[in-house]
């Protein structure tokens, strides 16, 4: 689930060792709601320049079946 | 020229042989189409996010090549047209993103068919715990001390592995 904190940083600025690539699809999980959806970046944290890539990545992968496009909740 | 690399599903269902054939039929059509092969990773056997074509799993296969860009169509259109392949994606990545191939086609491949086979084997020895549980119960009705019959029950199931 999302980093949801008062004290709201960008993880990706704090560490540049973090690649945002579509092929990192597990640590994208952590980017999304329990149905699919892209957790916005004012709840993340993450700073615009990173959700803009990591929107893209998060699209890629679902294009190519790594992550799905929705999860029904109920199935999960 | 520009690098980039296709991540593409093949049908889980193939054996080793013919994925190996797939593999070397996209990486033919490849140098067909004036790419130059950097790396090939096979990730082995996942499950994919939604449906594609009514199967729930796929083998996916990473190909990292370097090209001009020009004849990148016709590669897309060769892997539209195959019907083993269920997904296909060409993304542009930059030199960074370049991975070294460190083992061949073949051992890949074998790795992956290890990994897959281990399942039976976990369901064997859980087969042999039952049995191990069920001999205690019937010592146990001649015999109260519960900590020394196991002991014994795992020296039987060691014997029937043996015979």
């Amino acid at each position: 689930m999302a980093f949801i904190s008062n004290h709201k940083v960008c993880v990706f600025c704090e560490n540049n060792e973090i690649i945002i690539d579509y092929k990192e699809y597990k640590y994208l999980r952590k980017f999304l709601t329990e149905t699919g959806k892209i957790i916005p970046g004012h709840v993340t944290g993450v700073c615009a320049k990173h959700q803009r890539r990591l929107t893209n990545a998060v699209k890629r992968a679902r294009n190519i079946a790594l992550l799905p496009y929705a999860i029904d909740p109920r199935n999960a | 020229m520009n690098y980039y690399e296709t991540l593409y599903i093949v049908h889980s269902a193939l054996e080793a042989g013919r994925l190996k054939d797939i593999v070397l039929t996209v990486e033919k059509s490849l140098k067909e189409n004036g790419g130059e092969i950097v790396a090939t990773e096979i990730w082995g056997k996942k499950k994919l996010g939604y449906y594609i074509d009514k199967q729930k799993y796929g083998t996916y296969i990473l190909i990292q090549f370097k090209s001009d860009g020009t004849k990148n169509n016709n590669f897309n259109i060769h892997m539209e047209q195959n019907p083993s392949i269920l997904a296909y994606m060409t993304v542009k990545i930059e030199n960074d993103g370049i991975r070294e191939q460190t083992e061949d086609l073949d051992t890949q491949i074998a790795g992956k068919e290890a990994k897959t086979s281990r399942t039976p084997r976990v369901e064997e020895k859980s087969t042999e715990e039952v049995v191990v549980e069920e001999t205690p119960v019937k010592e146990s009705k001649d015999e109260m001390g519960a900590e020394g019959v196991p002991a014994e029950a795992e020296v039987t199931a060691d014997e029937k592995v043996e015979k």
